[in-house]
């Protein structure tokens, strides 16, 4: 296994974590989803009250 | 402060969310007139039976002039009266209910009905129940020691003529 470099090192600590956007983008419309499954699919449909 | 621009980003899409989120309900409560069942309409709990409205014999489903319907009911431990509802589907309902003693609840699994009934006041809800079969109406305010008898029947069954 090569060692790294000091610079190296401090290159992938400075940089954003690869991946992180793509999990927070799935999370964030998996979380959508559901919601509006909900709201529209359940609640809207069981009729309206007031 | 620093905020690493990943941390940035979910929060800006957290609050995107967010506006989405109280932006539908905000646009369907106003549009739709959707509001939580409110109203302040005493009736004096012990005469109940007394009352014109809430006597024996007016309990249950009345029809309305326009169509609609109106479902007057007791809570009363342990049991709502009438035991057994039936009303047709698509239809507005006006659902009145008093207690007779203490704080009851009303709410119908699989539907949207539910509403607290507090004794001394008369607890008003209009609705309608989209899709036909059997409910179960369930006291949901502990009530004493019948509370988990206190349920009754709701039919919704299709429109006469359909």
């Amino acid at each position: 296994m090569s060692e790294r470099t000091p610079e190296e090192e401090k290159k992938i600590l400075e940089s954003a974590p690869k991946g992180t956007m793509t999990l927070m983008l799935i999370l964030a419309i998996c979380t959508m989803a559901g919601w509006l499954y909900m709201y529209f699919g359940m609640f809207l449909t069981h009729g309206p009250v007031n | 402060m620093h905020i690493d621009q990943t941390e940035k980003k979910w929060l800006w899409i957290s609050f995107l969310m967010t506006v989405v989120m109280v932006g539908i309900l905000t646009a369907y409560a106003v549009g739709s007139n959707i509001h939580p069942p409110c109203g302040f309409e005493p009736i004096d709990s012990t005469r109940l039976h007394l009352s014109e409205e809430f006597g024996e014999d007016n309990l249950g489903v009345k029809e309305n002039g326009d169509g609609s319907l109106t479902l007057t009911m007791v809570a009363a431990r342990y049991g709502f009266y009438p035991s057994k509802i039936e009303v047709p589907v698509d239809t507005p309902v006006k659902i009145r209910i008093a207690s007779a003693d203490v704080l009851h609840g009303v709410h119908v699994p699989y539907t949207n009905f539910a509403t607290m009934v507090v004794p001394g006041y008369i607890a008003e809800v209009n609705t309608t129940f989209p899709k036909t079969g059997d409910f179960t109406l369930l006291c949901n305010e502990y009530c004493g020691l019948g509370h988990d008898h206190m349920w009754s029947r709701l039919k919704v069954v299709p429109k006469s003529g359909s």
